[in-house]
C-alpha cells in the first residue's frame, strides 16, 4: 500500500517537475502504465473475495484503466460489499497522498509558485477517468491536499489553480471547478465517505500523536433507515485531539476500548444497524471481528496479525 | 464548530456569547479546579495560576514550559495505555488527567481570548465527570 502512495508521490513530482525550477526528484518512469493494455474486467485482477488487494501495483493499474475504475465505483454504489472495500482502500490511499505532496510541492522544494502547482495536470495521465469514480478520487486527493496546504498558510490563488487542475484539467474552469467537486461531494455521504472521513481525521491527528492514537468511523442507520455517521477514538473520555472536530451530524461515541469496538458497541447500545467502520490505522483482528460480527464491513486496511 | 460543542454544547453556546472578561475568568475556574482535582503541581503550574488570577503579559515562555509538561503526560499515558495492561488502567487514566490539565493551562494562557474554549475543553476531559467544572464554568460565563 504504501508503495502505491510512495509511487504516486515521486512519479507525480518528477513527472510535474521535470524541466521546472524545482529539482531533487528521483525520476519515476510511467512507461509501464502508459504502454498497459487492460485485460478483460475482473475483480481477481486486483483484489481478493473480500476487496482487499492481493496484488502490488495493482491498484495503480486500476486507477489507470478508467473503465476498471468506474465498474467497481458503479458497483461501490451498488452496495457491493467487494467493491466497497476496493474502493475505499483506493480513497485512503489518495487521500494519504494529499499531504506528502503539499509538503514536497508547496513547502520544501518549490519556492515558484504556482507555477510548479499549475503543471499538476499529470493526474490527467495517472487517473485519466472523467467519470463518477475519477472524480470521485480526485475529489478526495483535492480535499487532503487542500486541508495539508491551508495548514501551511498556502495562498487561496495558489490552492484554487491547483485545485482547478485536480478537478478540471486547466486553470480557467474555476466555476467548473467548484461545480464538479459540489456534485462529487453531494455523494461523498454514501460510497467512500467512511474512509474518506477517516483519511481526513488521519490527517488532523497531531503527527506526534498519529501512529500511537486511532480514531475510527462509523456508517450506521436508524430503524427509520436514516445514516448517521460515528467517530470513536482510542482516547480516554473521548477526547479529540486539538484540531480535530466533529462535522455537523456526526456523533461521538466513547468508550474504554479500541475507537472500532467502542463504535460497535455504541451501535449495540442504541439500537443502530452498523454498515461498514473504518479507521485512522490498520483495524486489528479482534475489532475487525466485532464489526463483522455486527453485520458490518471493515474498509479501510486489516492489521496483518 | 469548537472541540467542546461534543462535550457540552451548552457550555460552547455560553462561551460563543461571553464577553472576553467572562471567558478569562471561567477558564481560571475551569483551571484552578482542574489542577488541584488531577493533582497537577510545578513550578510552570503555580506560575500559570498566578499569571491567571494577575493577568499581564503572556510569557511566552512559561506556554513552552506547561507545552513540554503536558507532551511529557501524554507520552507517559500512551506509553502505558500501549502495554494493553487492565490492572495499569486507573495509572493510565491519571497521566491522561494530567496531561489534559497542563493543557488547559497552556491554552488558557492564549492572548486570543476567542481561543480560550480549547482551554474549557481540556479541563473537561481531565476528569471523569465533566459536570463538577461544567456548573461553576457556566456561571463564571455568564457573569
Amino acid at each position: 500500500m504504501r508503495s502505491w502512495l510512495r509511487l504516486l508521490v515521486l512519479a507525480g513530482l518528477s513527472w510535474v517537475l521535470a524541466g521546472s525550477s524545482c529539482e531533487g526528484y528521483e525520476a519515476v518512469t510511467l512507461e509501464q502504465l502508459r504502454q498497459d493494455v487492460a485485460p478483460p474486467f475482473d475483480y481477481s485482477l486486483y483484489c481478493d473475495e473480500q476487496g482487499r488487494q492481493r496484488v502490488k501495483g495493482s491498484d495503480l493499474l486500476l486507477v489507470h484503466r478508467s473503465a476498471h475504475l468506474e465498474q467497481v465505483y458503479a458497483d461501490a454504489q451498488r452496495g457491493d460489499a467487494r467493491a466497497r472495500t476496493l474502493f475505499g482502500q483506493l480513497e485512503t490511499q489518495v487521500a494519504a497522498t494529499g499531504g506528502p505532496l503539499a509538503d514536497q510541492a508547496l513547502g520544501l522544494m518549490c519556492t515558484s509558485l504556482p507555477a510548479c502547482t499549475v503543471r499538476w495536470s499529470f493526474f490527467d495521465e495517472l487517473i485519466p477517468s472523467r467519470e463518477a469514480g475519477g472524480m470521485r478520487l480526485r475529489h478526495v486527493l483535492a480535499q487532503s491536499f487542500e486541508r495539508a496546504a491551508r495548514l501551511k498558510g498556502v495562498q487561496n490563488t495558489v490552492l484554487a489553480s491547483v485545485l482547478s487542475v485536480l478537478m478540471v484539467g486547466n486553470v480557467l474552469g474555476q466555476a467548473e471547478a467548484s461545480s464538479a467537486g459540489a456534485e462529487v461531494r453531494a455523494g461523498a455521504a454514501g460510497v467512500g465517505g467512511t474512509t474518506a472521513r477517516a483519511a481526513e481525521l488521519r490527517a488532523a491527528l497531531p503527527s506526534a500523536q498519529q501512529g500511537r492514537i486511532t480514531m475510527g468511523v462509523g456508517l450506521a442507520e436508524d430503524a427509520s433507515g436514516a445514516q448517521r455517521v460515528l467517530i470513536g477514538t482510542s482516547e480516554p473520555r473521548g477526547y479529540l485531539r486539538p484540531g480535530v472536530l466533529l462535522k455537523p451530524g456526526e456523533t461521538l461515541a466513547p468508550g474504554l476500548g479500541h475507537a472500532e469496538a467502542d463504535i460497535v458497541n455504541f451501535t449495540q447500545q442504541h439500537g443502530l444497524r452498523l454498515l461498514e467502520v473504518g479507521a485512522t490505522r490498520p483495524i486489528c483482528p479482534s475489532c475487525a471481528a466485532a464489526i463483522e460480527g455486527a453485520g458490518a464491513v471493515p474498509v479501510t486496511p486489516l492489521k496483518v496479525p | 464548530m469548537f472541540r467542546l460543542d461534543s462535550l457540552s454544547p451548552d457550555l460552547a453556546e455560553s462561551f460563543r456569547h461571553a464577553t472576553s472578561a467572562h471567558r478569562r475568568k471561567a477558564t481560571r475556574v475551569a483551571c484552578t479546579l482542574v489542577v488541584s482535582r488531577v493533582g497537577l503541581e510545578g513550578e510552570e503550574v503555580v506560575a500559570a495560576l498566578e499569571h491567571l488570577h494577575q493577568g499581564g503579559a503572556v510569557d511566552r515562555d512559561l506556554r513552552r514550559k506547561l507545552e513540554k509538561l503536558a507532551a511529557r503526560f501524554d507520552d507517559e499515558y500512551l506509553r502505558l495505555d500501549e502495554e494493553g495492561d487492565e490492572p495499569k488502567r486507573p495509572e493510565v487514566l491519571r497521566l491522561f488527567s494530567k496531561a489534559r490539565a497542563a493543557s488547559a493551562l497552556r491554552f488558557a494562557l492564549s492572548e486570543d481570548p476567542g481561543q480560550l474554549h480549547e482551554a474549557l475543553y481540556e479541563a473537561l476531559a481531565a476528569v471523569d465527570d465533566a459536570t463538577e467544572i461544567i456548573r461553576p464554568v457556566a456561571e463564571a460565563l455568564q457573569g
